[in-house]
């Protein structure tokens, strides 16, 4: 009898246990508001009364602190990129993609990108990351080869290598390097002095600058520029379309994004 | 029944009850989104809406998923410092919780209705940052190119809910507490207002 009642005691145990599941749960919540009686007391006649902390932290860690002293420099330089955009980038990347098929302008980018590997690996050797840069050597070897001069790329597909993204903007700021302040580039779009720098020092490595003669250079990278803005279009426009004050939303977005690659 | 009997069930029944609340939160986040998120995507390669009558249908029926994962009015509180929140009368923060919800559910609506003919969605990893926050990590395949986007989940009165995005690194929440910080230091709640509602207004123009 005794044994009977305890294996009930037991049920009843576990029973009360899970049926008290949403007390714990709503008495933890009442801890969390506890927290905050500022935002509470200054919330009367609200009804919401949870720990917004983690609301404003987050909100507040998605806000760069970048210094901007050549603002009207760059506000010029984006109104300038603004035009170039919808005058002549948009309506030549409309054309160029109605005579080039979608798979055939991935083509194009793979084929830039695979090129461009010297930059991506000795920034990822820089920084320790010896995956990264085995991936872009391997890649890079079975993607010239294999995948046609690179506008494949049957290293991701079928070996599952990823490229790593690394650049000497990057790399700077993995060493500590800060933004230094905020650069908008005619054509070349947003930077900061930090990544400035790193770009200068990227196209030492990156063979599409050492192209002969320099017309043809140029063309390249031309053609990369459109290509990219072929398969982008529509971006930049809803972009603006969100935000009240384009040129301060980019610049906030450019240095999140930034700083999201460094930390990666 | 001595006490020492009745010790080790104590400590074992014990056990129970303490880990019964994480049981109460098998519901998975990823899972929570996961549904939802397939959802529209599903609505929106749905070959009955290429018909342009059947678009009101397919509007209602995309809010409604929308609807049940992100919770606008948190997003709108979060893009206000707490600062600037609390200068804001009751009937502001109301009004301006209602308005800007309008303004960005309308943005999300719009950027998925642009070309989500060919996309796919992988749902990479879920890091739980504590027992009710976490952060869910997706990827879009486009043909074009995979776009990386995070969401921020937590979960209030037992229920997942969506309150940031991040696209590529940028956040919604940082991107829009950015702009209405530089607003309201140099204007008030009226100007603050009269942007969103202008672009409330450009939106609706668009459609």
């Amino acid at each position: 009898m005794k044994k009977v009642l305890f294996g009930f005691f037991i049920i009843v145990l576990v029973l009360t246990g899970c049926a008290h599941q949403p007390v714990a749960d709503s008495s933890a919540k009442k801890n969390l508001s506890a927290n905050d009686t500022e935002a509470l007391n200054s919330e009367s006649g609200n009804t919401e009364d949870e720990d917004l902390d983690f609301l404003y932290e987050e909100a507040e860690e998605g806000v760069s602190d970048v210094a901007d002293p050549i603002a009207p420099w760059n506000k010029a330089m984006f109104h300038f990129n603004d035009k170039l955009y919808f005058w002549v980038l948009k309506p030549v990347a409309i054309g160029y993609k109605t005579v080039m098929p979608t798979p055939a302008r991935k083509g194009v980018k793979n084929f830039f990108h695979n090129l461009q590997t010297p930059p991506r690996l000795v920034n990822a050797l820089l920084q320790g990351k010896g995956k990264g840069a085995w991936s872009e050597f391997a890649r890079f070897m079975v993607n010239s080869t294999i995948g046609v001069l690179g506008f494949w790329d049957p290293a991701e597909e079928h070996l599952k290598l990823k490229p790593c993204e690394e650049d000497l903007g990057q790399t700077l700021g993995f060493y500590g390097v800060g933004n230094g302040f905020y650069i908008v580039w005619p054509v070349l779009g947003s930077s900061t002095l930090r990544d400035t720098f790193g770009s200068i020092g990227d196209s030492f490595l990156d063979p599409v600058m050492y192209i002969e003669p320099a017309e043809a250079s140029l063309g390249a990278r031309s053609l990369l520029l459109i290509n990219t803005t072929s398969l982008t279009l529509g971006d930049y426009e809803s972009f603006k379309d969100d935000y009240y004050s384009p040129y301060e939303a980019f610049r906030n977005s450019y240095i999140q994004y930034r700083k999201n690659k460094v930390e990666k | 029944m001595t006490l020492k009997r009745i010790f080790p069930f104590i400590i074992v029944v014990g056990l129970i009850i303490g880990s019964s609340p994480s049981l109460a939160y098998s519901e998975q986040p990823m899972d929570v989104l996961q549904g939802p998120v397939d959802q529209i995507v599903k609505i929106l390669q749905d070959p009955q809406f290429k018909n342009n009558a059947n678009r009101k249908l397919q509007t209602k029926q995309l809010k409604e998923a929308i609807d049940k994962i992100f919770n606008f009015g948190l997003i709108a509180r979060g893009t206000i410092g707490r600062y600037d929140w609390n200068k804001f009368t009751l009937g502001q923060r109301s009004e301006f919780k209602k308005i800007f919800s309008e303004f960005i559910s309308n943005v999300y609506f719009n950027k998925i209705q642009g070309d989500y003919s060919d996309v796919k969605i992988s749902y990479l990893e879920q890091v739980m940052r504590s027992d009710t926050s976490a952060r869910i990590k997706t990827v879009v395949i486009r043909e074009s190119g995979e776009i990386p986007i995070d969401y921020s989940m937590k979960l209030i009165d037992g229920k997942w809910w969506v309150y940031n995005v991040f696209v590529e690194g940028p956040s919604l929440l940082g991107n829009y507490r950015d702009e209405h910080q530089r607003i309201l230091l140099k204007g008030s709640y009226a100007d603050l207002i009269e942007k969103v509602k202008k672009k409330i207004e450009k939106q609706k123009s668009k459609k």
